[in-house]
């Protein structure tokens, strides 16, 4: 498991963790990442079942696990969350935020010990290490519960399966040439994501935000003026694609 | 910001290979699952699909049922055959409660230990969420390699506890529907006790209904004989189980 540090202030780390060697080819290559502020931590979509023993080592190698007090499934996904069982094991006194939609349906993944905060479809801020932490709409993208977490501070967008890119081979953690890189998403925009307005809705949400990094669940990070390279491309991607 | 060379890793652990990790183990003693269990099943467990044994085993006894609701029709035929018989029948029909009894024993104990046997299930499957919990929480020590991590100390801690508890429930369970099975095997040799008697008492009928009564005589043995072979399999599948959860 690659761990790569995508930003560091004073107080506030992101990591990002992915493109895992041992991964069964299979199963769709994901990336999970970790907010630490002032000593506290946010785990975000913390991955698949298959990959449990290599992000908890990953994480165990930056934070002792009693910082990680929280925890963010963006969706009910396998690939976003699937572990959660595991995780309870060794998170108990953690919170997982996550959509309130999918409460009864993530417990099917096992939950015993830790909290179940249901964020509002409204989102919700919460403080992690006396900064904010932005849980933002982003229903219907693809799922009709759906979240993306938004550090003001770092300028940070985590933005779950928005952005996403399935490249061949062992692609590079960033973008570079933004125009060759979007081959790799249309087909995933346009299958997996459901509803132009949501999309549009989304695009302008985040546009009032002052994002200088987006971090999908798969494939590269955009960086810079990537960003709105990105919100322009997808406001003109028609999506919705499976309806014929 | 930059992209990293192919392969690379930045800041975190690199995973150790197969080979290291079979060598980490071996050299690795002390286990915390090893407090509940031997190394074998922690590590590499020969757990055998145990949910699909009781799930076979149960269904094999559910096809007792039509058995001894068919033994309860015989039985209840019966009675009106005697009944016809008059004074002659008397003897005869008083035989048939204990044929109604045997029947209701067998349709009780079974549907007992056919829920015990679903209880057994969830037990089992709950036994292999605990299992993969261990290895998942023993594959992250191995890519630690040493580095501590006491709140992962306690989550292996508590899923040993939980996969001793799981099998230990597990084996309770499986003792119950043995025990239970067998008992039903002994009370089923009335049966024969039941169909001797019948064909005694068919015996001093007069004639005309004397094949009747005999022929009640006969499908006792032979169900008796139904619900004593689909019990013994399913004992046979039950008791496989014993020793090996
Ligand atoms: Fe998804
Ligand atoms: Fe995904």
């Amino acid at each position: 498991m690659i761990t790569h540090k995508l930003s560091d202030t004073s107080d506030i780390q992101w990591y990002m963790f992915g493109r895992d060697p041992q991964k069964p080819e299979k199963i769709i290559d994901t990336n999970q990442y970790l907010m630490v502020s002032n000593g506290e931590a946010l785990l975000m979509d913390p991955g698949g079942l298959e990959l449990f023993p290599a992000m908890l080592a990953a994480v165990v190698n930056i934070v002792e696990l009693t910082s990680v007090n929280n925890v963010f499934a963006s969706h009910q996904d396998p690939d976003i969350i699937s572990s959660l069982g595991l995780w309870d094991g060794c998170l108990p006194r953690a919170v997982l935020h996550a959509p309130w939609l999918w409460e009864g349906f993530l417990r099917h993944f096992g939950m015993e010990q830790m909290r179940y905060n249901g964020l509002p479809d409204e989102g919700e801020t919460i403080k992690l290490g006396g900064r904010d932490v932005q849980f933002v709409p982003a229903h219907y993208l693809h799922s009709s519960g759906n979240f993306h977490v938004y550090d003001p501070a770092s300028k940070v967008l985590m933005s779950g399966d928005v952005g996403a890119s399935l490249e061949p081979g062992n692609p590079d953690l960033f973008v570079e040439d933004f125009s060759a890189h979007c081959q790799y998403m249309e087909g995933f925009h346009q299958r997996w994501m459901p509803s132009n307005r949501a999309k549009l809705d989304w695009i302008k949400r985040v546009r009032q935000l002052d994002v200088q990094m987006m971090c999908p669940q798969h494939g590269r990070v955009f960086v810079g003026e990537q960003v709105t390279a990105f919100l322009d491309w997808f406001e003109r991607l028609p999506v919705g694609s499976g309806i014929k | 910001m930059h992209a990293l060379p192919k392969g690379k890793v930045c800041c975190g652990h690199p995973a150790l290979n197969q080979k290291k990790a079979l060598a980490w183990r071996r050299q690795k003693v002390d286990f915390t699952a090893n407090t509940y269990l031997s190394r074998e099943e922690t590590i590499q467990p020969t757990m055998q699909p145990t949910h699909v044994i009781a799930a076979t085993a149960a269904s094999e006894l559910a096809k007792t049922t039509a058995v001894s609701q068919q033994m309860r029709l015989t039985a209840s035929n019966a009675r009106a055959v005697a009944a016809r018989a008059g004074e002659q029948g008397k003897s005869f029909k008083a035989i048939t409660p204990f044929v109604d009894e045997l029947a209701a024993i067998s349709v009780s104990r079974v549907a007992e230990v056919v829920a015990w046997a679903r209880e057994f299930s969830q037990l089992a499957s709950r036994y292999q969420q605990v299992l993969g919990a261990n290895n998942a929480y023993q594959k992250a020590e191995l890519l630690l390699a040493g580095k501590r991590s006491k709140q992962l100390q306690l989550a292996q801690e508590q899923a040993a506890k939980a996969l001793f508890e799981s099998k230990q429930a597990q084996e309770k369970k499986l003792a119950q529907m043995v025990e239970a099975l067998e008992a039903l095997q002994r009370q089923l040799r009335s049966g024969n006790v039941i169909a001797t008697l019948s064909f005694v008492e068919a015996a001093l009928m007069p004639l005309e209904q004397r094949g009747d009564l005999n022929s009640v005589g006969e499908m006792i043995v032979a169900s008796v004989a139904q619900i004593r072979q689909h019990n013994t399999t399913a004992l046979k599948l039950l008791r496989s189980m014993q020793g090996n959860l």
